[in-house]
């Protein structure tokens, strides 16, 4: 299962699409909207997505874990639109025959998505600024190749 | 030759809108068409924010070639997840 949605994530769905007999382990990773940051408080993001080249990218991520780690099933959804503090943004499940491949591929996914995938989130503070979030060690041609 | 460039995020507000139609040289290099598209768009340089570029899906670099019908899209460093 790979999906960009604008819907309420079903993350159930995308950690029983991973099941498998063959597999003894099952990690599912939620990114979740954290609303406090130090002293900084958010009140909503809003994520914005390229599409087409961000489905692509999820589907070669997937196709890459199976290169690098033993795994049997992988989804990958990420949800777009605005989110309040406390919803799910982004869900990974991984299966795995052991633990360790299910637990290493899943973290490999969130922090490759985050790094490659053509999403972009909006924030909303409690002081009513908003501001796009543009990391700059994030999202580099370099680290995409 | 006129190359349609998507924009997304903070690269689509400050050109005002999400896709530009920008004026070029015939088969540019991805820098030679940012270079034309900032002349069009100085928000973009004056802003200083890094971009990325991406034709047909992929990420390319700036001595990569641009031919017609190529889908061409620039964006601010990515923050999903």
């Amino acid at each position: 299962m790979i999906a960009i949605t604008d819907r309420p994530l079903d993350y159930h769905a995308v950690s029983e699409s991973v099941r498998d007999n063959s597999a003894g382990a099952v990690v599912l990773f939620l990114g979740t909207v954290r609303e406090i940051t130090g002293e900084t408080q958010t009140t909503q993001l809003e994520y914005d997505a390229y599409r087409r080249m961000a489905e692509a990218r999820m589907q070669e991520l997937r196709d890459e874990v199976f290169r690098r780690f033993t795994v049997v099933r992988c989804s990958l959804v990420h949800r777009v639109g605005s989110l309040a503090p406390g919803e799910v943004c982004v869900a990974i499940a991984v299966s795995s025959p052991h633990r360790p491949e299910a637990f290493d591929a899943a973290r490999w996914l969130i922090d490759t998505l985050k790094e490659q995938v053509p999403i972009w989130k909006k924030e909303h503070y409690g002081d009513g600024t908003v501001d796009w979030v543009h990391p700059i060690d994030a999202g580099t041609a370099e680290s995409a190749s | 030759m006129r190359i349609d460039v998507l924009l997304f995020a903070k690269a689509r507000d400050l050109a005002g809108c999400e896709k530009v139609t920008v004026e070029s040289e015939d088969r540019p290099t991805v820098g030679a068409l940012a270079q034309s598209l900032f002349d069009q768009y100085p928000r973009l340089r004056e802003s200083g924010l890094p971009l990325l570029w991406a034709v047909n899906d992929a990420y390319v670099s700036p001595d990569t070639m641009i031919a017609a019908g190529d889908e061409v899209a620039c964006f601010p460093p990515v923050s999903g997840g």
